[in-house]
């Protein structure tokens, strides 16, 4: 557990030690402002019971969840959805084009009274009067795809893109020598270089001071944020990585 | 339920009305051999029990010996604790997924029995006839298969070829089916790259397909059909291709 940022009421906290055995690393943030508090990405049900009782520590009622938050449709993001809407009131975000994809296993009336829909062109949050940013950033790599930008802290909560696996730290010292621990992911999950490009031109025009992914650690500093959007911009990845038979070029 | 294709001993069915309310519409498909049955992404927790029932139905007997998941998605994947528990079938995964869905699934079941499908595609020996599982990358997932069945001559193709809304089980006329297909297409893949190298694959393979059977809405049967469905996907621009400068 970490804490990304802490100050005027407003706390960023990242639990990264929670998923074990042959699950893929993956960070559960929590954002409070006051009474009020967001979970954004929750994972599975094996982080579920861990994950609750960190939370009530920090928050120490869960009443205090207003909010959760599903950047997209995969099960290390959604899978213990049905949990988490039981057990709060909180109100959820979902991107639209999923809605009716988590119905397969949702609980529909659940799904239907605590899920609002994010539409394609993104949306916002007020959490206890803090603005969170719903940020589109589709094809990196899900189809339909939000990141969370927190005007307060100047998180970038970043999703998948910035994951990282392997490394032993937590946040990057050394860009260059970070790069080993992203290159695998990004290049085999998004779909091509010209999706990168688009995001980086539109998150650049955000102050961004750490960008926390849901894997791996965090970048902090806008010198490796710098960094990490021009190495993004040349990165070729996913189809650009392709033969004519979906083999990958050597 | 609707049949695909028969012979002695080896049936394709196409599950199509176990979905129901919220869900959007999926289609689970069956592949009897002989006793063994090969399950095509089953689903959810919601169809699998009708499903289970179907198929004893069916084929009384019969063994469900293999599980094909063709990418990570709910719709496909949700109810595979209950299929891995109360079956010996071994399933069969995109390799890149294995380590997602173990946040929901049960570690030492996915460790015995989720063969993970390399990159490059592979196979599922079914008796003596061999299912080809054939790569589909970024259409819409990231790593994504279809399979293709030599006796039936279907190509499974998941996410592609998917249409909403039509009321109809199998396609009659192609031009007509566009609108029912079109907003998937364009919406969820995210490049017209995608669709050409999986054009150009097929190509090179080349199969003889007779049917082109989506996980979603209805077949497109014969072999004018499915080329003019090849036709339409090879000049259709989609996801990246058609938004604009800038998402906001």
């Amino acid at each position: 557990m970490n804490i990304l940022y802490d100050n005027n009421g407003h706390k960023n906290v990242m639990f990264n030690d929670l998923a074990v055995g042959e699950m893929i690393q993956s960070t559960q943030h929590l954002i409070i402002d006051g009474d009020e508090a967001i979970l954004l990405d929750p994972g599975g049900h094996k982080v579920y019971a861990t994950l609750i009782t960190e939370i009530s520590k920090a928050v120490q009622s869960l009443s205090k969840i207003k909010y959760l938050f599903f950047s997209h449709q995969d099960p290390d993001i959604i899978a213990s959805a049905n949990a988490w809407l039981m057990m709060t009131d909180a109100k959820a975000y979902l991107p639209e084009i999923w809605i009716r994809f988590i119905t397969h296993f949702g609980v529909d009336d659940i799904v239907l009274k605590q899920i609002t829909p994010i539409q394609d062109s993104g949306t916002v949050i007020s959490l206890n009067g803090k603005k969170l940013e719903v940020i589109p950033a589709h094809f990196l790599h899900s189809t339909g795809n939000f990141q969370i930008y927190d005007q307060e802290s100047k998180i970038l909560y970043s999703g998948d893109m910035g994951a990282s696996f392997g490394q032993e730290y937590d946040f990057v010292e050394s860009f260059e020598d970070h790069i080993q621990y992203i290159e695998g992911f990004h290049k085999r999950y998004i779909a091509n270089n010209e999706v990168l490009k688009k995001w980086v031109s539109m998150i650049k025009k955000y102050d961004i001071e750490t960008i926390a992914p849901q894997h791996g650690a965090v970048i902090k500093g806008k010198e490796n944020i710098e960094k990490y959007f021009s190495w993004l911009e040349t990165l070729k990845c996913g189809i650009d990585l392709m033969d004519d038979n979906f083999q990958f070029k050597k | 339920m609707k049949q695909l294709f028969t012979s002695d001993n080896h049936k394709c069915l196409m599950f199509n009305d176990l979905t129901s309310k919220e869900m959007v519409q999926a289609n689970q498909h069956i592949i009897f051999h002989n006793n063994e049955a090969v399950i095509l992404d089953p689903g959810g927790h919601k169809v699998y029990m009708k499903l289970f029932s179907e198929i004893s139905k069916e084929i009384p007997g019969a063994k469900i010996s293999h599980i094909f998941l063709s990418h990570q998605d709910p719709d496909i994947i949700a109810s595979l604790n209950g299929w891995l528990l109360t079956t010996d079938a071994k399933a069969y995964l995109p390799e890149i997924w294995i380590r997602f869905i173990t946040h929901f699934g049960i570690d030492e079941l996915l460790v015995k029995k989720v063969n993970t499908i390399p990159d490059e595609g592979g196979k599922i020996d079914v008796g003596n006839i061999e299912l080809k599982i054939i790569p589909a990358h970024f259409l819409h997932s990231s790593g994504n298969m279809h399979l293709y069945d030599p006796v039936s001559k279907i190509l499974f193709t998941g996410d592609l070829g998917v249409s909403i809304g039509a009321e109809y089980d199998s396609v009659e006329d192609f031009d007509s089916h566009i609108k029912y297909m079109e907003n998937f297409h364009k919406r969820y893949i995210p490049t017209s790259k995608a669709i050409k190298i999986w054009l150009n694959t097929l190509d090179k393979l080349n199969l003889e397909i007779e049917t082109i059977a989506p996980q979603h809405g209805a077949i497109i049967e014969g072999k004018e059909n499915v080329s003019k469905f090849f036709n339409w996907l090879k000049d259709l621009n989609v996801g990246m291709d058609i938004s604009n400068d800038s998402w906001i």
